[in-house]
């Protein structure tokens, strides 16, 4: 058993456990804290191929800015704890589905990769011995970059413009509409005042403690859902 | 100053193969950069910009590279990044005249729902580089990286109209399940790459002339995943979901643009992947095809019956047109693809001018797209009904119209590869989706409009851009279905060196 | 050189020898910052506690340590637990790659130390090491953001949404000015740089832009003045570390101290020649690898003062001046001044500019 079959198996064990604990713990913010133990699990196994440039940058991109973003937006959305009934309704609809899905999907790559003989396929060009010819990672890393993936080096830069331009656009908001809370555009807080009139109207509940009361209707083939968590939201 | 010493080699920088993708890129970065600098109150000058830019991109594409890809075989530049062959540059072309119908449409309409931004046409421009970057990937990273750029601004185009929720929700929808489906086409790519060692697709041909695999099981699966992600592009069944609530929210001429666009670029990417790099796995990918063809033909065409909404039915015509395009496909022969090359011209028109019309009689926030809103209206808008009339009958494959030509095409590519099946399961769906159009042509024309006093006060205004695009996509389905030939050579020579 | 009992015995010694050293500069930078606003301010300043108040560091630290921990009723255990614990760990992790002085031989001949061995006067000499640096530093983020929110009451939770914007922001402000000395030197490892700085061809005045901006960009990373909106106390009562006590709280304020010190450490490294000095020449004396670490901790005092004096002296930004800075002046500039440091190290190495701007 060598060193890098022993941090394989650790950083590969610690990425599922964690990657499991990100889909079936309860609190959105222990997910993302379990999403970080993953992602610094995969820094660790590029660590274990002697990536290290690819390690440390994993660290930087993934745990020290994109997992940053994700708590940030939890955080200021205020998603603390879901109403459970909204789970609830959630998992009954999808539960199934996604356990059987879930069950093909595992079965089929036991089965494909149980029969093929290990180390699959071929293995790359760019062995440990080969790169640290090249001069070390970084070096080895840039050189390719630059020549053969120039393309879609650049490609890259356009997706990110074409990202950043389309996330303004949407992101900012017109003047006559500030101030009307978070996500609430007019379409939707008409939508919402119906909702809350129909249910008044049935004697459900006080159109004034509409927000408060996050009522949900049960039926799964309405949009309540959607409206009772933005109602939330357009309230903070 | 030590380790610069040994500089690294010069990259392989052949720009003259990508001067169409350079040209749409740069217009979309100047409208960009212009809009960091000064905004023009009228939105109208970068509509200009956009369209001159896609003009310039598809003539060069024509004039410069299609005389010399369509005579020999294909060149590849930037180190096999990208392949400039008949096919890809057949492609561009196409891909430039959707962008000028697309420009076309949008301009009336931002100005109409006060969504003026000039983003809207740095955006369009971008996915049309996209989809012109997929159609020339020969690199699996290539086909992500093309797809993606092509995938973002098609999710930020369908929330364009942020204010209304539909249109929300389409994007949300649109982004949430395509960023997923984009992940399983990476997984597949990843599999591709720890099968075979390369991603480059045509040196994964190579790899299966000199390999044979004991165990095909990962390369199957990385096949297979790929297919998955990019079925979910051209809204094939069973991964149509999103569409019939993205077609139904995004904003009119977004949609007679991404119906277009993705069906193009997904078709060209699945086709230079299975067709050229896997084509040693023709049998295992040619009863996913099937399937794929199958299914969307019937399911697309059997719920398209049951809507009452036309963007909605126009979704699951879309479906099943996804359909009829995987049949040339799957034939896995030049015959096929240039059979399904001619098709997705035709449907760009159609599709496009479809939508023109939906726009028009939708008026402002899209507020009349339901069956009720279209009882009568010959009555109201003669023209309009007339012209919604034969892109219907176009878009179900009436004799005399381009949407007959090339479902025949596309059947003679199947019949040459002897799938009869294949055949008379799309002509049943084709039956099918002639009776959902005529429902809707039905309907237009009885003359009981009196229940619908909102909408027999004001007409329909239909705006020079629409009209324009009218004007281009009738005489182009009429014409491509009497005198097809001079398209379907030039389908012919783009597939012919391959 | 084969791994046996000497070397991890020397890897040893150089994690406690660091350890102590960072102790002590950490000790003494809490005393002398209260010394220094005090002389400052025309106060006298702490100076009961040992002779002019030397000790007091280590009396508050003791006072800290007998206090009770308290943990609020409202709080999400897992995540008030673990924040102190994620502000310490990167903060020491980072001073990893800090070289104190040169390398040096112990037992062996000629310039690869065959048969005796070498110690690096840092902990890890790794040849990313810079990206380590700033890897650190991002996951140190989560202290504040983690802290603020699993304190589940309100003032600690807009203090962590605060920090983080503002940690992630100057992170890309902090990478973009280390980039032009990654560029000029020619190399990520910490070493490598101060190398290429011997013979007094100090950063400083060519990358004179980057430092500046380093050094901006540094006092918001790590959460000190002008930029501690973080802990505001006139907005926020104490920011993210409102709800900790005792040990606790130490542990913020360690890392918090453990952070300035470190970060000047690279200020040192990347501007100010590192561990070169003026005598002895290295390599020309036995005690040469000693001399080093003198110069190296003098050049670090001295940018650990400034520290002090910018904090006495400048009033708080307000958020959106703090996030325009960043945002509209410090990587923009930064972004031009890499290009222009590129084009002219590659005009260096290839004395070719044609070539350099695409003519073939």
């Amino acid at each position: 058993m060598s060193g890098e079959w022993i941090l394989y198996i650790v950083f590969g064990a610690t990425a599922l456990v964690s990657a499991i604990g990100v889909v079936f713990l309860a609190n959105p913010i222990h997910s993302a804290l379990s999403l970080i133990g993953a992602l610094a699990s995969v820094a660790g196994l590029f660590l274990a191929q002697e990536a290290f440039f690819l390690s440390v940058v994993q660290i930087i991109v993934y745990t020290g800015a994109v997992v940053v973003l994700f708590l940030f937006v939890i955080m200021l959305l205020g998603i603390d704890s879901a109403d459970p009934r909204e789970e609830q309704l959630l998992r009954r609809q999808w539960f199934p589905w996604a356990f059987l899905g879930g069950v093909i999907g595992v079965g089929g790559l036991v089965l494909t990769i149980t029969g093929i003989d290990l180390p699959f396929g071929v293995s790359g060009t760019d062995t440990a011995d080969a790169v640290n010819e090249a001069g070390g990672n970084v070096q080895a890393l840039s050189e390719r970059l630059f020549t053969d993936w120039l393309l879609p080096f650049e490609l890259t830069s356009i997706l990110v413009v074409a990202a950043i331009v389309g996330g303004v656009v949407l992101a900012k908001r017109t003047k006559d509409l500030r101030g009307s809370g978070m996500g609430l555009t007019p379409d939707l807080a008409e939508r919402i005042s119906e909702e809350v009139e129909a249910d008044a109207a049935e004697g459900e509940l006080d159109p004034e403690d509409a927000f408060e009361a996050d009522d949900v209707d049960p039926d799964p083939d309405s949009d309540a859902v959607l409206v009772g968590e933005t109602s939330e939201n357009g309230e903070g | 100053m030590s380790v610069l010493a040994q500089a690294i080699p010069a990259p392989q920088t052949d720009y003259t193969t990508i001067i169409p993708e350079l040209i749409v890129l740069g217009t979309g970065l100047l409208i960009v950069l212009m809009l960091a600098i000064r905004r023009f109150s009228n939105i109208g000058w970068y509509a200009l910009i956009a369209a001159l830019g896609f003009a310039a991109a598809g003539i060069v594409a024509y004039v410069d590279l299609w005389p010399e890809v369509t005579d020999g075989a294909a060149t590849y530049a930037f180190s096999g990044m990208v392949a400039a062959d008949g096919f890809s540059t057949f492609v561009v072309i196409l891909s430039c005249v959707a962008g000028v119908l697309a420009v076309l449409l949008a301009n009336s309409y931002l100005k109409r729902e006060g969504l003026d931004k000039a983003e809207y046409f740095a955006l369009l421009l971008f996915s049309a580089a996209g989809v012109q970057f997929m159609a020339m990937a020969n690199n699996l990273v290539m086909v992500f990286l093309a797809l993606e750029i092509l995938s973002v601004c098609l999710y930020v185009l369908s929330a364009w109209n942020r204010d209304k929720f539909a249109s929300q929700e389409a994007g949300m929808k649109y982004l949430l399940l395509g960023a997923y489906t984009s992940a399983i086409m990476l997984f597949g790519i990843s599999f591709l790459y720890g099968g075979t060692g390369t991603l480059n697709i045509a040196a994964l041909a190579q790899f299966f002339a000199r390999n044979v695999l004991e165990n095909q099981g990962l390369v199957f699966l990385g096949m297979a995943l790929v297919v998955v992600g990019l079925a979910f592009k051209i809204a094939a069944v069973p991964f149509h979901m999103w569409a019939p609530d993205v077609y139904q929210g995004a904003p009119a001429p977004v949609v007679g643009y991404m119906a277009a666009a993705a069906k193009i670029a997904a078709f060209a990417a699945l086709f230079r992947i299975l067709f050229l790099g896997l084509s040693a796995m023709e049998v295992d990918w040619k009863p996913l095809l099937w399937g794929l063809a199958i299914l969307s033909m019937i399911v697309g065409s059997l719920l398209a019956l049951v809507q009452s909404d036309v963007k909605r039915m126009m979704a699951y015509s879309s479906i099943s047109h996804a359909g009829f395009i995987a049949i040339g496909v799957a034939a896995a022969s030049a015959e096929g693809m240039s059979g399904a090359l001619f098709y997705l011209v035709t449907y760009t028109f159609m599709i496009a001018g479809a939508f023109a019309v939906i726009d028009c009689i939708g008026r402002k926030d899209e507020q009349y797209t339901k069956y009720e809103d279209y009882r009568g209206l010959f009555a109201r808008e003669p023209l309009l009904a007339a012209i919604l009339t034969f892109f219907l009958f176009a878009l179900a494959g009436i004799p005399g119209t381009s949407g007959f030509v090339a479902k025949f095409v596309v059947f003679e590519g199947a019949a040459e590869g002897g799938q009869w099946a294949l055949i008379g399961i799309g002509t049943v769906a084709a039956v099918i989706a002639l009776f959902f159009y005529l429902r809707l042509i039905v309907l237009m024309y009885m003359q009981d409009s009196t229940e619908r006093p909102d909408l027999a006060e004001t007409r329909a205004r239909v705006a020079a851009g629409p009209a324009v695009v009218l004007a281009v996509t009738v005489a182009a389905t009429v014409l491509l279905g009497i005198l097809p030939q001079g398209l379907l050579d030039m389908a012919g020579q783009a597939v012919f060196a391959l | 050189m084969e791994f046996d009992g000497w070397t991890a015995l020397i890897g040893t010694g150089t994690v406690v020898a660091v350890f102590v050293v960072v102790m002590l500069m950490v000790i003494l930078a809490v005393w002398a910052e209260r010394r220094v606003a005090a002389v400052m301010q025309t106060r006298i300043g702490p100076n009961r506690a040992g002779p002019f108040g030397l000790l007091q560091t280590i009396a508050d630290g003791i006072k800290l340590l007998m206090k009770e921990s308290i943990t609020p009723r409202q709080v999400d255990r897992l995540v008030y637990e673990l924040a102190p614990l994620l502000a310490v760990l990167p903060a020491f992790l980072a001073l990893a790659i800090v070289p104190f002085g040169p390398g040096f031989c112990i037992g062996g001949q000629g310039t690869d130390c065959s048969g005796g061995y070498f110690v690096d006067m840092q902990i890890a000499n790794l040849n990313v090491g810079v990206l380590w640096f700033l890897s650190m530093s991002a996951i140190g983020v989560y202290a504040a953001l983690l802290a603020g929110w699993g304190s589940g009451s309100k003032y600690p939770l807009l203090g962590g949404v605060r920090a983080s914007a503002q940690v992630i922001s100057y992170e890309a402000a902090l990478s973009l000015s280390v980039v032009p000395v990654v560029v000029a030197a020619g190399t990520l490892d910490t070493q490598g740089i101060v190398l290429a700085q011997s013979q007094y061809r100090w950063f400083l005045l060519p990358l004179f832009i980057p430092a500046l901006f380093f050094f901006v960009a540094a006092l918001a990373e790590t959460n000190r003045p002008p930029f501690d909106l973080v802990e505001a106390e006139s907005e926020l009562v104490g920011g993210f570390h409102t709800e900790y006590s005792g040990v606790r709280f130490m542990l913020f304020f360690l890392a918090e101290y453990v952070n300035v010190v470190t970060i000047s450490a690279l200020f040192v490294t990347f501007f100010l020649g590192g561990w070169t000095g003026p005598y002895p020449v290295a390599g020309s004396v036995n005690w040469a690898p000693l001399f080093g670490a003198i110069w190296f901790l003098a050049k670090t005092v001295c940018i650990i003062g400034i520290f002090f004096w910018l904090r006495v002296t400048l009033p708080r930004l307000r958020y959106d001046q703090l996030m325009a800075l960043c945002w509209k002046r410090l990587i923009p500039i930064n972004l031009v001044y890499l290009m222009a440091v590129a084009v002219w190290v590659a005009y260096q190495a290839t004395g070719d500019l044609p070539r350099l701007v695409g003519g073939g």
